[in-house]
């Protein structure tokens, strides 16, 4: 059957709904072919260019994979896949004839809709995946509606009924459908994906970028009450590498374990759950010092804690932490390597720590303590936006600028107390959170992004020490908000005096966490949990098919039980039934039964276009009307009707 | 309700056929609304004829009351036509003491109101009320008007100095509106070829009488509506209260009215069962002067209301 040119407006709006998440991901190139390709087939739809012929069809579709080597080198991949099919589905407009092929473009925009789940599964892109899907439907409603009788809004209200039907099954596939460890397809990883969090190496500026952003690096769940504020420190990478310019990651982890002593025999540890938004990076957040985590997480000798593989969705892992601990390992190797300082460089602060070591009298506790006055002392200012450092950054930071951010206290005084001989590393992670105010969560965001410094020492092993409280003390004891003078740099949901805006935002917050926790986060040990809380335990993945499929044949026959309940034909009588056989007879044979029309007033157009049946089709009309409209209720008559009806051949 | 018997069913649309046919000869080429006004007659309706001076709307009352063998009387409505002219008045008899009621026009079996509109309205609402009731109240003593009782009541649409259209509510207490137009061009050839039709009406043989027209009324009340038919008579009424062409939906009398017309309609067509193409064949003249368009969409899409509800609900 030839295809509606109404429907490929329609269409065509279809394929930008569902490429508009994935707009933001293409490159420049691909953006212009979908631009060009639109356009093209805006004006082929309104007959002022002409459809492209057999020769340029398949040069097209070349061209398409050359751009896409040209972007991505390859056509596979997630994003690469995803934005060939997006092309394909474009000219697949352009040899549109029939109606199959309006349903195959239709079909491929269901496949890309839900390829936005390969990149993000947050409830926004969930919710507008819903709502192109119910488009989506209205079209292939728009394709079976010969009659063209139903209007947008009449379309879209069936789609979406068909959707929330679809819901049970939905909700079946989620909860049973069992869960494998790690992503089922093994998805290529994407560097392009711009995700907002701690890198692994430190430079003058690099946490002050991450202020500004109010997203969310995390949200945790305590079991019970949160340590103070001035206690909150997650502990993301210990950073011992340094170039003059740049803290970088000790490059030879050893996977040694790290060596934790409990002073005091008491336990006094706390624990907590992390939903860890993706960062895509390997590491994992926790306070000092861990104790147990669940969850297959390596657990390096400087007590960072990696993954397998990148975190690209939301994690979510239970920690114990107690702050009691000490960790008191240090190899030989590390002793040297935290030790060591650029050659040559800074003379004026190696001077000053050598001034500063010999006037404490070579004390190291003393030590520290002297530098952390002379901090406080000669003004250095804490800020958001402090100068640029030129190459003796060192010198440049202590004698001339003295305003830093976090991470310019913590590598000057790394630097200093190294000069002395000390060992002594930058921890970068996050300090501080706030307790969502109505629900029982903390959030932890970018803006919390801090760098401060543990050093060794010989009793208590590594010692954690923040010059940067030494400057601002308030910094963390409540946060960045209240220690920095530059407010307007924050996020605003941090300093907004708006509280309809704040609770907005929170809500939201809410929203999004029990999206992670219940829907993203619902992984095999949730689901596990899930049983054992409905009373099986040790469900295998062979019972959770197999519920699967009884749940699924079940939900299928309540669903064709509702159905045939409520198609009207079930309840009209045998004679409308057969009556509508009838029809559907000369449907077949090209007459179409108006849905407005009587029975005699059909009979006169189909016997004029089947003048030889005219008697076969007039006796079945009128018995038709007698037996549904009259009153005699002949039995004699039904199985004539009944009999015509099934003998009748056009 | 008991059975009505067939035989005589037959021998009823018998005769409406000959009545029909006894019309069509002195109205000519005008067979379709003849065939509604005695649809609308059988149906125990009234009937407004809404048209231009001259197209033969008095003719065809003046023969249907003739066919029918029926008591003619004639209302000429003129702006000063009082209640009383209508209905008739009570006067003081002095020889006897007492009023004695002088009954108006009103009472008689076959009435046609010419011109209705440019009597004033409170004339109008006596003669619409009589219609209605088919009862007549003065000086507080109500009195029946005779059996069978039929209106024809003309209109003309054109606008004209002092006249009062019949407003909405009134228009529903009459079954069908017509429109005559103008006689095609045979039609009218033998209407200028032929005798003067007054004449034609005066020499015209009675087919039926009072008492079989009330008989065949009762048939037709009487004929078999199916539960299928029903769900399409409240289907259509249904449709026209949700849809957002009308300002508001048919009336129940509004119903009654297409399943008594409809009804009548099949015994014309010797049916013993109402179809649902009965309905739509009536829906024309029973519900264009029910509905009023709330927009111009019905006009733009060139559509009477009839038109659009016959194209827009299906047959259940």
């Amino acid at each position: 059957m030839r295809f509606k040119p109404r429907l490929m407006l329609p269409v065509l709006a279809g394929i930008h709904f569902v490429a508009i998440p994935m707009y933001p991901r293409l490159p420049l190139a691909v953006l212009f072919a979908v631009a060009f390709l639109t356009l093209w087939s805006w004006l082929l739809f309104h007959n002022r260019v002409q459809r492209p012929g057999k020769v340029m069809l398949p040069l097209l579709v070349l061209m398409v994979v050359g751009l896409l080597f040209h972007s991505y080198g390859t056509i596979f991949g997630r994003q690469a896949g995803s934005t060939m099919l997006l092309l394909l589905a474009f000219l697949k407009l352009f040899e549109t004839k029939r109606e199959s092929d309006i349903i195959t473009v239709v079909f491929m925009g269901y496949f890309l809709i839900a390829s936005n789940f390969f990149f993000s599964q947050s409830a926004l892109i969930a919710i507008y995946v819903i709502a192109v899907v119910i488009y989506l439907t209205s079209l292939l409603i728009i394709i079976s509606d010969k009659k063209n009788s139903t209007r947008l809004l009449e379309r879209l209200q069936r789609s979406s009924h068909m959707v929330v039907l679809a819901i049970p099954i939905m909700l079946i596939l989620f909860v049973l459908f069992p869960r494998i460890s790690g992503p089922l397809w093994g998805l290529p990883k994407d560097d392009s994906s711009a995700t907002t969090g701690l890198s692994d190496e430190m430079s003058p500026g690099s946490i002050n970028r991450l202020i500004t952003s109010g997203e969310v690096a995390f949200r945790v769940y305590f079991d019970g009450e949160p340590p103070p504020h001035s206690e909150l420190y997650w502990r993301g990478l210990v950073l011992s590498n340094y170039d003059g310019k740049t803290w970088r990651r000790d490059d030879a982890p050893v996977y040694a374990k790290p060596m934790l002593v409990d002073p005091d025999e008491n336990d006094s540890s706390i624990g907590y759950t992390v939903m860890l938004e993706p960062h895509n990076q390997r590491w994992l957040y926790a306070l000092e010092h861990l104790v147990d985590i669940d969850g297959t997480v390596n657990v390096s000798r400087e007590m960072q804690l990696y993954t397998k593989n990148n975190i690209t969705d939301v994690v979510s892992y239970a920690v114990r932490s107690d702050a009691q601990l000490e960790n008191q390992g240090l190899f030989e190797q590390e002793y040297s390597k935290n030790l060591l300082l650029p050659s040559g460089m800074n003379p004026q602060t190696v001077g000053l720590a050598q001034a500063l070591y010999a006037e404490v009298g070579q004390d190291d506790d003393a030590y520290i303590n002297r530098v952390l006055k002379y901090f406080r002392e000669r003004d250095f200012i804490y800020t958001l936006s402090p100068q640029l450092l030129g190459d003796q950054a060192m010198d440049d930071f202590i004698f001339n600028t003295q305003q830093g951010f976090c991470g310019h206290f913590s590598s000057a005084f790394v630097y200093l107390l190294r000069a002395a001989g000390i060992p002594a590393r930058v921890v970068i992670g996050y300090q501080g959170g706030s307790m969502h105010p109505f629900d029982d969560y903390m959030i932890v965001r970018q803006s919390d992004a801090h760098a401060w410094t543990e050093v060794w020492n010989d009793y208590r092993g590594w010692v954690r020490i923040d010059p940067t409280a030494a400057v601002e003390p308030r910094r963390v004891e409540s946060g960045i908000e209240n220690a920095v003078d530059q407010r307007e740099l924050l996020p605003s949901i941090l300093v907004s005096d708006n509280a309809l805006f704040r609770r907005a935002r929170f809500m939201l917050d809410s929203f999004h966490s029990n999206w992670n926790q219940w829907v993203v986060g619902f992984n095999k040990k949730k689901q596990k949990e899930l049983f054992e809380l409905l009373g099986f335990s040790n469900v295998s993945i062979s019972d959770l098919v197999l519920m699967m499929v009884v749940a699924m044949t079940l939900a299928g026959a309540v669903a064709a039980w509702w159905v045939v309940r409520k198609d009207p034909r079930s309840r009209k009588d045998t004679v409308k039934h057969y009556y509508d056989k009838f029809c559907f007879k000369l449907n077949k044979a090209g007459v179409e039964h108006q849905s407005c029309e009587g029975a005699s007033e059909f009979l006169q157009r189909i016997s004029s276009r089947f003048p030889h049946k005219k008697n076969e089709l007039a006796l079945i009309t009128g018995d038709y009307e007698r037996l549904r409209y009259g009153d005699d209720h002949n039995e004699q008559r039904l199985k004539r009707f009944i009999r015509s009806v099934r003998q009748l051949k056009l | 309700m008991s059975a009505p018997d067939p035989k005589i069913r037959n021998a009823a649309t018998a005769l409406l056929d000959r009545a029909a046919s006894s019309i069509g000869q002195i109205i000519l080429g005008k067979d379709e609304q003849i065939r509604l006004a005695l649809t609308c007659l059988v149906a125990r309706g009234h009937l407004l004829i809404e048209d231009l001076p001259g197209v033969g709307k008095t003719t065809l009352a003046h023969a249907f009351a003739q066919v029918m063998g029926l008591e003619f009387q004639r209302i000429q409505f003129t702006s000063d036509l009082l209640p009383a002219d209508v209905l008739g008045v009570a006067v003081f008899q002095r020889e006897q003491g007492g009023f004695e009621f002088h009954p108006g026009p009103i009472f008689s079996n076959f009435i046609l109101a010419d011109e209705v509109n440019r009597a004033t309205p409170k004339t109008q609402s006596a003669l619409l009320e009589a219609m209605e009731e088919h009862q007549v109240t003065v000086e507080g003593e109500t009195r029946d008007l005779p059996q069978p009782f039929f209106v024809i009541a003309t209109q003309n649409p054109i606008h004209q100095v002092g006249t009062y259209p019949l407003p909405e509510s009134q228009l529903d207490r009459f079954m069908m509106r017509l429109h005559l137009g103008f006689p095609d061009k045979a039609a009218e050839r033998e209407l200028l070829q032929g005798d003067d039709r007054r004449e034609m009406i005066e020499h015209v043989e009675p087919v039926l009488d009072a008492g079989k027209l009330m008989t065949i009324q009762k048939q037709a009340a009487s004929l078999h509506a199916a539960d299928a038919l029903l769900d399409y008579v409240q289907a259509v009424l249904e449709f026209t209260r949700q849809s957002p062409m009308f300002e508001s939906g048919l009336s129940p009398r509004g119903g009654l009215a297409m399943l008594s017309a409809a009804r009548a309609l099949a015994l014309i067509e010797g049916k013993d069962f109402v179809l649902p193409e009965h309905v739509k064949e009536v829906l024309p003249a029973v519900v264009n002067h029910r509905l009023v368009a709330n927009s111009d969409e019905l006009g733009s899409k060139n559509l009477t209301a009839a038109e659009y509800i016959a194209e827009s609900v299906p047959i259940p």
